[in-house]
């Protein structure tokens, strides 16, 4: 077999065998098609979303702007998902040194590992776009040509944006030389990729819903050539689907002499990117100290650690704990949300349940419990060896949740203490049912994990994100979300009196934290006993 | 002789029904060097993470120290401590971190542990990279720290899976004398090896397991009695009569 394909076939393979991996799905079969319906979820309500945009769009005789605005929403989020992939992928390698004795040519070694992230920008491509060009070939009709096309387009999609992030990454390979500097970059890029996708969503919301908009732009030459002249592949890509041969042409040609470009310097991405983490040298922290510290201390730090010096883990913690502000923020960037609205008299009435739903969300979102035995992985087997009571292992693990929770809370409420007119009660009420929901959520988690460890990972990528004891615990907040809606269905005059409706929330919340609490500490703790690595 | 270790009727299949350990019986008595021998795969490690609670037994129980693993797991605990074949520990804190933890988990108080911690480090070498996070250890240097962890206690068990894979031969050197030392004051040693002349010159009693049997366990002068040459001679001719 050909060098190059022998090893692409590798990477991929090891690629997809970490992703399913990840799911702690042993049955391969239900483990792809547990992926399938993880991207189906995703790209569902996209249909419907470009039926609208394309009904908003051919309202003013421009229906092939639907291929530009999937082509650029494509290319914008393979562009940020593609910054961090390709940094862990070149700068995380941990099958650099590997890799690099093998008899092979090293603009192959990077070809071959260029080829796992084009699988997992195609992907994301494919969720993007190919709803966008279904629809669009839906309403306009199908021919042999459109049809070759639209599949070529899809295929070379996420080219253009990983080879150009892999050209601009290449000169920041010495700002990525030590391991703290690349943890760093890592989560500024992966909080950039966030504000990327909400600002898409928010971006197509905001097209589909005024179309008059267009129009405006339309009157200064038409919004296409407007697109263009910013972005031109946008311009050659919706011109092919029209039977444009010489955007296909500007098209393919673009593309060669972006991987001509990526070949050439192939060997210095090599040099830079994938061998500079195995030259990483360690410095020296602090000096050598004798200290006596209590369990609790070494517990408590370990678990916290666990999560701050890896980055995906860190990543997950902290955009689960910041991410209502950074919808805020991103929302009142484009003009969504204004804080005059918050000040308004008619929101009075439901101010606590604003304030008391803003301090719930960093628990809601984070769901760290459910990983907090995985997270360890192989390094599980020393909390096993080690005199230290099983109670004690739990209860530090879910106090390290309980911990990033309320640091998340707090800081949500120190930002909410100078957007919303909020006085003593109000903050005590909300701070005692945030506590209350804090408590039970982290606890139930920990026992999904406890029933669920997935403690055999390659990659920390696949114990907090593929990972479906994560999935479980959303499913238990969607449960209880249903279950108010219900109430609220039900007995509507409940809802009458808010402050009363959340101190009786909290009080049913530290029933539940309760119940749960002693089901943990009793058949978790036989369960946790009784986990193999 | 007070027995330290007992391994009565172990046996542990893992899921997929694979029979690692079959009806294992084996004691290991107070201040004796005890070496686990057998081919690849045949379960040692298995049979030690068992008696270190990481792996619950199938059927059967293991006593140490005179706790039964399975109901009195932290009293166990207290009386070994275990250097696993692969040095996977949380490896983002540095050396001194990792040492100063295990001596607070097992209770070594401030003065000896100081003493300790500069005697063992200094005899593997690692005592500069004391202050170094240990993700930038080499395999050898982990290994290293581990033992040097493990011994800090004074475990009435030490217990190591291949100890000496990744050790360069001053180290390999230096546990061995410590093992020796180490049984001298009364402490017991168990150990795993591939290394069939550490073992022969080494350990007062030997097992070897094939296949999750335990095919033999005695002296090496016993074991010599019922065949001439040297333990690799016993060892080949017991795993492959077997």
């Amino acid at each position: 077999m050909n060098k190059f394909i022998a090893l692409t076939r590798i990477q991929v393979k090891d690629f997809i065998g970490r992703t399913s991996e990840g799911l702690g799905v042993k049955n391969v079969i239900l483990g792809r098609l547990l992926i399938l319906l993880t991207v189906a979820l995703i790209a569902l309500p996209n249909i419907s979303l470009s039926a609208l945009i394309y009904k908003a769009v051919e309202s003013i005789g421009q229906g092939h702007l639907l291929i530009t605005t999937a082509y650029i929403n494509s290319i914008l989020l393979s562009f940020f998902f593609g910054i961090p992939f390709i940094v862990s992928v070149f700068f995380f390698s941990r099958d650099a040194r590997f890799l690099a004795a093998l008899p092979v040519r090293e603009d192959t070694l990077v070809l071959a590992k260029m080829a796992t992230v084009y699988l997992y920008l195609v992907l994301i491509s494919a969720i993007v776009m190919a709803p966008g060009l279904v629809v669009y070939l839906l309403n306009t009709g199908i021919s042999t040509y459109a049809l070759l096309m639209t599949i070529l387009i899809l295929l070379m999609a996420p080219l253009l944006p990983m080879f150009v992030v892999a050209i601009l990454l290449l000169p920041l390979a010495n700002i990525f030389s030590s391991s703290r500097q690349r943890r760093n970059l890592i989560l500024v890029f992966n909080i950039l990729m966030l504000f990327a996708i909400i600002a898409i969503q928010l971006f197509t919301g905001k097209l589909m819903e005024d179309p008059a908009r267009i129009q405006e732009v339309l009157v200064s030459g038409g919004l296409l050539e407007v697109i263009g002249m910013r972005f031109p592949p946008s311009i050659w890509v919706t011109r092919i689907l029209l039977g444009s041969y010489k955007d296909l042409f500007l098209f393919l040609a673009l593309n060669l002499v972006l991987f001509l470009i990526l070949k050439s310097l192939a060997s210095l991405f090599f040099r830079k990117a994938l061998l500079s983490y195995s030259e990483d040298t360690a410095s020296s922290r602090g000096e050598i100290y004798y200290k006596e510290r209590s369990l609790a201390y070494h517990l408590l730090r370990r678990n916290i650690l666990i999560i701050v010096r890896e980055p995906m883990f860190l990543l997950n913690t902290v955009l689960s704990m910041l991410a209502p502000i950074l919808i805020v923020v991103i929302m009142l960037f484009t003009g969504e949300f204004s804080l005059a609205l918050l000040q308004s008299p008619q929101l009075e009435p439901y101010l606590l349940l604003i304030f008391s739903g803003l301090l719930i969300s960093p628990a809601v979102i984070c769901n760290i419990s459910a990983t907090a035995i995985t997270r360890e992985g192989q390094a599980f087997w020393e909390t096993r060896a080690l005199p230290i009571r099983a109670k004690d292992n739990i209860r530090y693990r879910v106090l390290t949740t309980i911990i990033f929770c309320l640091a998340g809370s707090f800081i949500l409420l120190l930002i909410t203490l100078f957007i919303l007119p909020l006085n003593l009660k109000t903050v005590l009420i909300a701070g005692v049912f945030c506590l209350t929901v804090t408590l039970f959520l982290s606890n139930i988690d920990i026992l999904i994990d406890i029933y669920r460890p997935i403690l055999n990972w390659t990659n920390p990528t696949a114990a907090v994100k593929n990972n479906l004891n994560v999935t479980i615990s959303l499913l238990i907040r969607a449960v209880i979300g249903i279950i108010v809606y219900l109430v609220y269905k039900i007995v509507p005059g409940l809802f009458a009196n808010i402050e009363f409706l959340i101190i009786l929330a909290s009080i049913v919340f530290l029933a539940l934290y309760i119940l749960i609490r002693s089901y943990l500490y009793s058949h978790g703790v036989k369960r946790f006993n009784s986990i193999s690595i | 002789m007070i027995k330290i270790i007992q391994i009565k009727g172990v046996t542990k299949i893992f899921a997929g029904g694979k029979k690692a350990v079959d009806n294992l019986n084996m004691e290991i008595k107070k201040g004796e060097i005890f070496g686990f021998l057998g081919p690849n795969g045949a379960g040692k490690t298995t049979t030690l993470r068992m008696i270190t609670g990481i792996l619950a037994p199938t059927g059967g129980e293991i006593y140490v120290n005179g706790y039964k693993v399975s109901e009195n797991p932290l009293e166990a605990k207290k009386s070994f401590t275990y250097v696993p074949d692969h040095p996977d520990i949380f490896n983002a804190i540095t050396g001194i971190d990792y040492l100063n933890f295990i001596a607070d988990i097992y209770e070594v108080p401030l003065r000896e542990r100081k003493e300790k911690i500069e005697q063992y480090t200094k005899d593997f070498e690692i005592y500069d990279a004391l202050t170094k996070t240990i993700n930038s250890y080499s395999h050898g240097m982990k290994q290293k720290l581990l033992i040097s962890a493990a011994l800090l206690p004074e475990p009435a068990v030490f217990i190591l899976d291949e100890p000496l894979s990744g050790l360069d031969p001053k180290s390999a050197r230096t546990l061995k004398r410590i093992m020796v030392e180490h049984s001298q004051k009364g402490g017991t040693v168990l150990f795993s090896s591939h290394i069939l002349e550490v073992v022969e010159n080494l350990c007062d009693r030997v097992g070897i397991i094939k296949n999750g049997v335990l095919i033999a366990c005695d002296s090496l002068e016993n074991l010599k009695k019922h065949s001439a040459g040297s333990l690799e001679d016993i060892f080949m001719e017991l795993t492959e009569n077997e």
